[in-house]
């Protein structure tokens, strides 16, 4: 255990994996120390205070320290051995760019949740329409984001088509730290959450999303009662462009960094496309793109603002999971700017400081849940984000797979699904 | 505080690896990423890597429950099985 966060988050331990240090570093931006009390029992100690530290430890995964020895120390290797874990599954095969084969762990130490599959096969098949003729040729048995004009044959052939609402925003991040950022008046981010047709979005994608009109959905007990209501409202949103002196005359243009595919991203070029002829027929407003693959943009995400890196964006289509109030700290806290953290806006609000320290130092759920809500309103009053939709993670399956369950996750139990 | 039952299951798992998997019933997914998440226990490409190349095999201190579509996923226990804020830390 101690070994694993070493692995993490001490810089000269010999298994330090730099990657997986930075990403843990970012999702776990709190770790402050650890030790062994006994042979059961490790203390954490965290920076602040943190009520939701559990919901940061969730992303800390454990390898085994003896793949690393047997790759000779080096994690290059360890991903071709493959590296071995815990959990109710095993790599067996790695082929890059192709597939990696899994096989069920049958010792695995959770024996109420043993996996009803004995292997399981993933493609990466970054083009949607690609994904939706492996389905129908039998290549594939799930394809995740089936195309949207796709949906209606699918369903006529039999296949399933599972949705379900998750917390999970398809948002653009405005990059106000850059030093020419139009974004740094909060006119302008709220404008454009004024201008974006979100029902016309919903029906391209053939209902597999809803509106977004905060960080949370509408509909959560904790979205408070900001006083902005975003909707598409054209007029509004031209005439706080015009308060901040955007016209027809001087029009806002920007570039936006997006990706031609990737996780949670949805279909992000018709959807991107859709967003520029929205922008610029609602309120006149003039969008680029700059397209990069998805896993450059993520690195992208934690850039500073004037980075050659981001090429002059002024924003990043980045879709992100709304989960819980470790999520918001992680992506919205001062302390959390870029490079080292999730805050790429480098976006700071007063009222949302004092009420995530009120929550995170709070262990009683009434005022957890009453600064969330503060903390919310903020989200929405002083927006960080375009807010466009909600992902209803769309997938597509064959009839042979069963006991699928779409959990209000962005992650899957796998365990839980056998082939018929 | 988190109370662990790492080592054992660790070991085991490392052990495992010479047996071959067998052919018997597949499940093959397309993912959406364009390559392959890193194999050595804490994937990239996003939330996707988490989501087939993460949980499935590799685990954490605590685990998310995704066994019910009808509530908020929330957390379970995973190689802890326990875990409290110390009464002397506040």
């Amino acid at each position: 255990m101690i070994w694993n966060l070493d692995r993490y988050f001490k810089n000269d331990s010999p298994q330090f994996e730099a990657p997986a240090s930075a990403m843990s570093r970012a999702r776990v931006p709190l770790m402050g120390s650890y030790k062994k009390v006994d042979n059961d029992t490790v203390a954490i100690s965290t920076t602040s205070a943190a009520s939701y530290f559990p919901y940061m430890a969730v992303y800390l995964l454990f390898t085994s320290p003896t793949s690393f020895e047997k790759a000779g120390k080096d994690w290059n290797k360890v991903a071709g051995l493959p590296a071995a874990g815990t959990g109710p599954f095993k790599i067996t095969k790695v082929v890059p760019r192709e597939r990696v084969e899994l096989a069920r762990n049958d010792d695995y130490w959770d024996t109420a949740k043993k996996a009803k599959v004995d292997n399981v096969v993933l493609m990466p098949i970054p083009e949607a329409n690609a994904r939706l003729a492996a389905l129908r040729s039998g290549q594939v048995d799930w394809i995740e984001v089936p195309p949207a004009d796709g949906i209606p044959s699918l369903k006529a052939a039999g296949f399933a088509i599972t949705t379900g609402s998750y917390p999970h925003v398809w948002p653009w991040f405005y990059n106000i730290g850059a030093a020419n950022s139009p974004f740094k008046d909060v006119r302008v981010r709220q404008a454009l959450n004024y201008c974006v047709d979100r029902d016309a979005l919903v029906a391209l994608l053939a209902g597999t999303a809803e509106p977004s009109v905060g960080w949370l959905k509408a509909g959560d007990p904790n979205f408070g009662k900001p006083v902005n209501h975003y909707k598409y409202d054209p007029a509004k949103g031209k005439a706080m462009l015009a308060e901040a002196g955007f016209t027809a005359q001087k029009p806002l243009s920007f570039k936006v960094q997006i990706s031609s595919s990737g996780s949670g991203q949805m279909l992000p070029m018709p959807m991107n496309e859709f967003m520029q002829q929205n922008l610029k027929e609602a309120c006149g407003v003039n969008v680029e793109f700059d397209v990069v693959e998805w896993q450059v943009l993520l690195s992208a995400a934690r850039a500073t603002p004037d980075a050659p890196a981001l090429k002059g964006a002024m924003a990043l289509n980045i879709s992100s999971p709304s989960s819980d109030t470790g999520i918001m700290a992680r992506y919205f806290a001062a302390a959390n700017f870029s490079p080292n953290g999730f805050n790429f806006e480098q976006w700071k609000d007063d009222a949302f400081e004092g009420a995530l320290k009120t929550l995170a130092e709070s262990t009683d759920p009434k005022t957890i849940a009453d600064a969330t809500r503060t903390a919310h309103e903020r989200l929405v009053d002083n927006p960080p984000w375009l807010y466009i939709v909600h992902d209803l993670n769309p997938r597509a399956m064959s009839t042979k797979v069963k006991g699928f369950v779409s959990p209000q996750s962005w992650f899957v139990d796998l365990t839980l699904v056998s082939m018929q | 505080m988190f109370t662990r039952h790492a080592s054992k299951a660790l070991a085991l798992a490392a052990a495992l690896l010479a047996q071959p998997a067998m052919a018997a019933s597949t499940l093959r997914i397309a993912m959406t990423a364009a390559d392959i998440p890193t194999a050595t226990g804490l994937p990239n490409n996003g939330f996707e890597g988490m989501r087939f190349m993460g949980y499935p095999i590799f685990e954490g201190l605590v685990l998310w429950d995704l066994a019910s579509t009808d509530k908020l996923a929330g957390l379970r226990p995973g190689l802890a099985e326990t875990w409290e804020q110390a009464a002397d830390d506040n």
